[in-house]
């Protein structure tokens, strides 16, 4: 049966087996906050690192996947966040939380005032077009070399005074599981059901009475708010921003972890994320060959299982639970 | 109430060269079922497209309820309570049955309950015979069925004054097309809703509709009853392409297509 407040407050959602699975990643969670006390401190480093891209590739999933926005430019705006956090600290004195949020709310303008330029933008000219802003954007930080320090990079003051990757860890953790479960409610409400509408047929959409002009706007800052948030606390971890970070490999990155991992699931872009930055490091001998393997292993993944390592879950889970 | 619920005043919209509909104007009571009917590319969509607001008018004015519908999008003519069907159904294809229905629901001007919401969806999908497919994906919809689920989607919306159905009937087997001409009328009779059917299929349009609209490319040229209407030597002239007695579109067949010969009465559907 379905509790009725339950399914009022949150939509018509499936509440037996999302409590099922809140309980599943509750236990996920502890575990993971538990992880770094078992681990020295470089693999704790690439698990961090790996958290920084679960919100990255997450919050791409909500507007590539979910609402069918192909962006290219996410990259871009976690780098943007970053400056814009780091030159804060930097030249206005105020505190790096302050500037984190600073960082997270300039991208979210900036997300919306893409989201109203592109709004009747096919998928190929959105990806264009987003992609030139993100080119632009890292030319400019580039030649801004007065206030950005150019490709030399800018010393970034740290978030936390710990020289360990441990807190860090925890301060990623608890930020990509925030952003995984406020995406969960996000997408069970009704704003989901606008936002997955928008993807399969904008038309139709409007035609039923969603102000689809509105919610893609509206998608499009929230999931660049986050990204450029997430980017600026990654700033305040490495110590060293750089355009350099900002090359398209890091968007191509962030959508090969989403595809392989399985787009429009939740738990794709967080098992995509930690699998290609841990493999990432693992093969990090082989250099820009790296890419290469991703991108076949994501062709290989697509042609076999569209769904990603998430869809060959389910199916494994089906297997087993049919056998049993 | 004696004022008309649309008022179509002189609608003009070309496409480049091509004038889809020229100077249309009518009015629709309320709670009128009105058939339309026309031969391929006469501008009956192109209609809808204006009404719905998928299309604005080069010249003219749409008028709902006494208020004019210029310069709105389709989600403010949505609130308002137009609702359409689609000639090549669109449904949304990555949603289940039931959740197609209820993004109806989540429509920006609604503020009704899920639970309510739910259980008025899950009675349309019953009314259509969708019920047993309420938990598929709708890609994995046949076409009629599609057709079926964007009539659901279409009834679900509120508020609901005026339904725009583009050819609702067309590849659905006879049985269901029985249920939707109930469906129909019951929405029409329960809550006085008013229907725009494009049909080709007499039969059903008498069924129907107590007063038919004939289009010719993009031209308004006849209104009235189907038997009145079929008689018109100028609608049997759009739809034979020269005049001819007893060929017109009361014999059920596809309109534009070479008359068999044969006149005689309309024949039902099963
Ligand atoms: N978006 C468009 N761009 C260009 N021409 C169009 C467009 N929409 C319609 N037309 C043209 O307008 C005319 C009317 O088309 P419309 O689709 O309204 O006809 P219809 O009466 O619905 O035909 P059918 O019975 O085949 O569905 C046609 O000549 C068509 O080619
Ligand atoms: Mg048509």
């Amino acid at each position: 049966m379905i509790p009725l407040g339950w399914a009022r407050a949150l939509g018509p959602g499936m509440p037996g087996a999302s409590t099922v699975r809140a309980a599943g990643a509750a236990a996920g969670l502890a575990a993971a906050a538990l992880l770094p006390f078992a681990l020295g401190s470089y693999p704790v480093h690439v698990l961090t690192v790996a958290l920084y891209y679960v919100i990255l590739a997450s919050s791409w999933n909500l507007l590539a996947g979910y609402t069918g926005l192909f962006s290219l430019a996410h990259h871009a705006l976690a780098g943007l966040g970053g400056y814009t956090s780091a030159l804060l600290v930097l030249r206005a004195g105020i505190p790096v939380p302050l500037g984190i949020a600073c960082g997270g709310i300039l991208t979210y303008a900036t997300g919306y005032a893409m989201g109203a330029l592109t709004l009747r933008m096919r998928t190929l000219y959105l990806a264009l077009a987003t992609w030139a802003f993100a080119e632009s954007t890292r030319v400019v930080i580039s030649m801004e070399y007065g206030l950005t320090r150019g490709d030399l990079g800018l010393a970034v003051p740290k978030l936390l005074a710990a020289t360990s990757p441990r807190p860090y860890y925890e301060v990623f953790l608890a930020a990509a599981a925030a952003t995984v479960a406020g995406l969960a409610i996000l997408l069970r409400s009704r704003i989901g059901y606008r936002l997955r509408a928008i993807r399969d047929d904008e038309g139709v959409a409007r035609a039923v009475g969603v102000n689809t002009v509105r919610w893609k706007r509206f998608v499009f800052a929230l999931s660049s708010g986050i990204a450029g948030a997430a980017g600026a606390i990654y700033g305040h971890y490495i110590g060293l921003l750089s355009p350099v970070g900002m090359k398209f490999d890091e968007m191509a990155l962030v959508i090969i972890m989403v595809v392989l991992g399985g787009q429009r699931t939740l738990a794709g872009p967080v098992l995509g994320a930690a699998v290609v930055e841990v493999a990432s490091e693992a093969l990090r001998a082989y250099g820009q060959i790296r890419m290469v393997v991703f991108a076949l292993t994501v062709l290989a993944v697509m042609r076999i299982y569209p769904s990603g390592l998430m869809g060959i879950a389910r199916a494994m889970a089906r297997r087993w639970l049919a056998a049993a | 109430m004696d004022d008309p619920l649309l008022i179509l005043d002189g609608l003009h919209k070309s496409f480049g060269g091509v004038a889809a509909v020229r100077g249309v104007s009518t009015t629709l009571a309320r709670g009128e079922i009105r058939g339309l009917i026309g031969p391929n590319g006469s501008g009956k969509t192109t209609l809808l497209n204006l009404v719905g607001g998928q299309t604005r008018p080069d010249r003219g004015w749409v008028v709902l309820a006494g208020r004019s519908l210029e310069g709105q999008p389709p989600d403010a003519i949505a609130a308002r309570g137009v609702a359409r069907t689609f000639q090549l159904p669109r449904v949304f294809r990555h949603m289940t049955v039931l959740e197609n229905l209820l993004v109806v629901v989540c429509a920006d001007h609604r503020r009704a309950g899920w639970v309510e919401a739910r259980r008025d969806a899950e009675a349309l999908l019953r009314l259509v015979h969708l019920d047993g497919l309420a938990h598929a994906e709708a890609r994995t919809l046949s076409g009629g069925q599609a057709m079926l689920l964007q009539l659901a989607r279409c009834l679900a919306q509120r508020p609901l004054v005026l339904c725009l159905l583009d050819e609702p009937f067309a590849g659905v087997h006879p049985g269901i097309k029985e249920r939707m001409v109930q469906a129909i009328h019951e929405t029409n009779r329960a809550h006085g809703v008013t229907f725009l059917v494009v049909s080709h299929e007499m039969p059903t349009l008498r069924r129907l509709a107590g007063r038919v609209s004939v289009m010719h490319n993009g031209a308004w040229i006849a209104d009235g009853p189907l038997d009145a209407v079929a008689r018109d030597p100028r609608v049997i002239e759009a739809y034979l392409g020269r005049p001819g007695p007893g060929h017109g579109p009361e014999e059920g067949r596809a309109p534009g297509r070479a008359a068999d010969g044969h006149s005689g009465q309309p024949r039902d559907p099963a």
